[in-house]
């Protein structure tokens, strides 16, 4: 069997999203498609509105959202996300989740108008209806999509990606919103809307509220060995807790320091400091906590691999390699230079599937069991077929010390 | 050839294999919170929209059964015609008996813009449609939505005018009336009443 056939042979991860047999699979198809009609609907009345400020929308929040997909499909160390999953989790969040809401959003205000009259309402509606819907609808995107492919969440940090994944694609649909009805669709108006939502809001909204969300997700599926359910249902309650209160926040009127409009001048500074009371504490506490997930990621990582060392799926130098990524990368680069971009490419082959070697120890218990021998020879013939390549045996395990 | 991944070692009973006919449970649960977050609201809107205090209106043309939380207000008569009012905060209905009209609920609606709001408002603004409402006791009206000064406050406000014309031929004019920016918090409010109205000899 050769390399290629062995990975053929044994899918490590529900890499796919179309899973037929999964229940879940056909809940995401049928929200998706029914809200996806009127999402059309939408915008196409968005583009009859202001051709010129609808595309100028999506152009700019291209630019704003694909650097935000990169660096949140980056934080993952060692096990990046399927693509199609993540697929799945932004059209949830753009299509299924903003259609839902505003139709919750709608119908939860009006039971605050019945409560609290038409001057509370008008204060406070955003404030007690958004967080609530739109959190739950967009974690139920999340839920979804673990439950289609439950072996990918298998973190908290995989938990934080596809939830922050989603809240893009939910904040993109939703500025588009806001750019077109809220701040006129002309194109003054958008470029208005771009800066309060985008440049002096971008970084606090949607991505951090529901990627702390799919860390609760996160928390809830893995962990089962280390933490009973009680304690991982009560961590991820608070994180929960945690996205709405600063969405709550965020919508309400307190902590308001925005200036009075027409904005001139030094008042589009002032915006971006008002926004910034708002949200940089929840960004100050999702940038430690990814960074303690990131942490926790290399730990096990270590200790999965510990017992592996010297056998046949890794060495020590490998492994020295594995646990930093800017050393993987540097190995790599340091790879194409000696030996060319082929065998760049198996060293990448081969580091992933080292990382795929740590998840199969870590899940088996027994040091024999199949899958995790089968791993370790996989290991190795990709290790044969990279030194059989002229000028990258000497260095392939490890790399030079520049590389390091 | 491909399989899925070995159950994890520290999965529940539920995930294994053996068990496919519980994965059903947690989609199940996920479609019945999303359906509580979509339409739970307007189900709790609804329950908490209970009738309080005897109707109000012009007797034996229109009346109007508040809803909690609406107060009657002193009615009156403009340019003859009666009136009866509710409020909530600074939010009113008026119902008015425009008294007998030969054209339908359109043209009532269109005589109630030029004739009423074209005097009291200034830099009116109206939709360009008209939308037909069904009352329950039978009779159709006619809606449309404005936004103009007030010319006595010099404030900003928005409203809705509901025409209907009776089978007696009679006018039944109500609007709903709120500051700029306020009125979508008590259209539910101001629906639920116009669409309960008894309009008629019998109100």
């Amino acid at each position: 069997m050769s390399a290629f056939d062995a990975r053929l042979g044994r899918r490590l991860h529900h890499a796919r999203f179309r899973q037929p047999r999964q229940p879940a699979f056909w809940l995401y198809l049928g929200f998706v498609g029914l809200t996806g009609l009127v999402a059309i609907a939408e915008q196409s009345l968005y583009r009859s509105i202001s051709p010129s400020g609808w595309a100028l929308s999506w152009f700019l929040l291209a630019l704003y959202g694909l650097p935000v997909v990169v660096v949140v499909y980056l934080l993952d160390l060692y096990e990046r996300e399927p693509v199609p999953l993540l697929v799945a989790a932004f059209v949830w969040g753009a299509i299924a989740a903003t259609t839902l809401s505003a139709i919750g959003n709608a119908g939860w205000g009006l039971a605050v108008a019945r409560i609290g009259g038409p001057e509370f309402a008008a204060r406070w509606t955003a404030a007690l209806t958004a967080p609530f819907v739109e959190e739950i609808l967009k974690g139920c995107g999340v839920v979804l999509i673990y439950l289609i492919a439950r072996d990918e969440v298998d973190d908290v940090m995989d938990g934080f990606v596809y939830g922050a994944i989603c809240g893009l694609g939910f904040a993109i649909v939703e500025d588009v919103f806001y750019f077109m009805a809220v701040f006129g669709g002309e194109p003054a108006g958008v470029l208005q809307g771009f800066w309060l939502r985008v440049v002096a809001g971008g970084l606090y909204g949607h991505v951090l509220y529901t990627g702390i969300v799919g860390m609760a997700v996160g928390v809830v599926v893995s962990r089962r060995a280390a933490e009973p359910l009680g304690r991982r249902l009560a961590v991820a309650a608070g994180l929960c807790v945690l996205a709405a209160a600063a969405h709550f926040l965020w919508n309400s009127p307190l902590l308001t320091f925005f200036p009075a409009e027409p904005w001139t001048g030094s008042d589009y500074l002032v915006v971006v400091l008002a926004t910034a009371v708002k949200g940089l504490p929840l960004l100050v506490f999702v940038a430690i906590a990814v960074t303690l997930a990131r942490r926790r990621e290399r730990r096990w990582l270590r200790s999965a691999l510990e017992a592996e060392v010297g056998l046949d799926g890794i060495s020590a130098e490998e492994l020295h390699l594995l646990e930093s990524p800017r050393r993987r990368h540097a190995a790599r680069r340091a790879m194409r230079r000696r030996a060319g971009p082929r065998a760049a490419s198996l060293l990448h082959r081969l580091q992933r599937e080292q990382v795929n070697l740590a998840m199969v120890a870590s899940r088996v218990g027994d040091p024999a069991d199949p899958a995790l021998v089968h791993q370790r020879r996989y290991c190795r013939s990709l290790r044969d077929a990279l030194e059989a390549i002229p000028a990258a045996a000497p260095a392939a395990p490890g790399a030079g010390p520049g590389d390091r | 050839m491909t399989r899925d991944a070995p159950a994890r070692p520290d999965a529940s009973a539920w995930m294994r294999e053996g068990a496919r006919g519980r994965r059903w449970w947690p989609v199940v649960a996920v479609a019945g919170v999303v359906l509580v977050t979509t339409v739970g609201g307007f189900v709790a809107a609804a329950a908490l929209s209970e009738p309080a205090g005897p109707p109000v209106g012009v007797p034996g043309v229109v009346s109007v059964q508040p809803l909690s939380g609406w107060e009657p207000a002193d009615p009156g008569t403009a340019a003859g015609r009666p009136y009866a009012r509710l409020t909530r905060g600074s939010g009113t209905l008026v119902v008015a008996g425009w008294g007998p009209f030969e054209g339908d609920a359109a043209a009532l609606a269109a005589e109630v813009r030029d004739e009423l709001l074209g005097e009291s408002l200034e830099q009116l603004s109206v939709s360009d449609r008209l939308t037909s409402v069904p009352l329950e006791g039978g009779a159709v009206g006619q809606r449309f939505t404005f936004v103009g000064i007030d010319a006595d406050s010099g404030g900003a406000v928005e409203g809705e005018v509901t025409a209907v014309v009776s089978s007696e031929g009679q006018g039944v004019v109500f609007i709903g009336l709120a500051p700029e920016g306020l009125l979508a918090f008590i259209d539910g409010d101001l629906h639920t009443m116009i669409a309960a109205a008894a309009v008629g000899p019998s109100a």
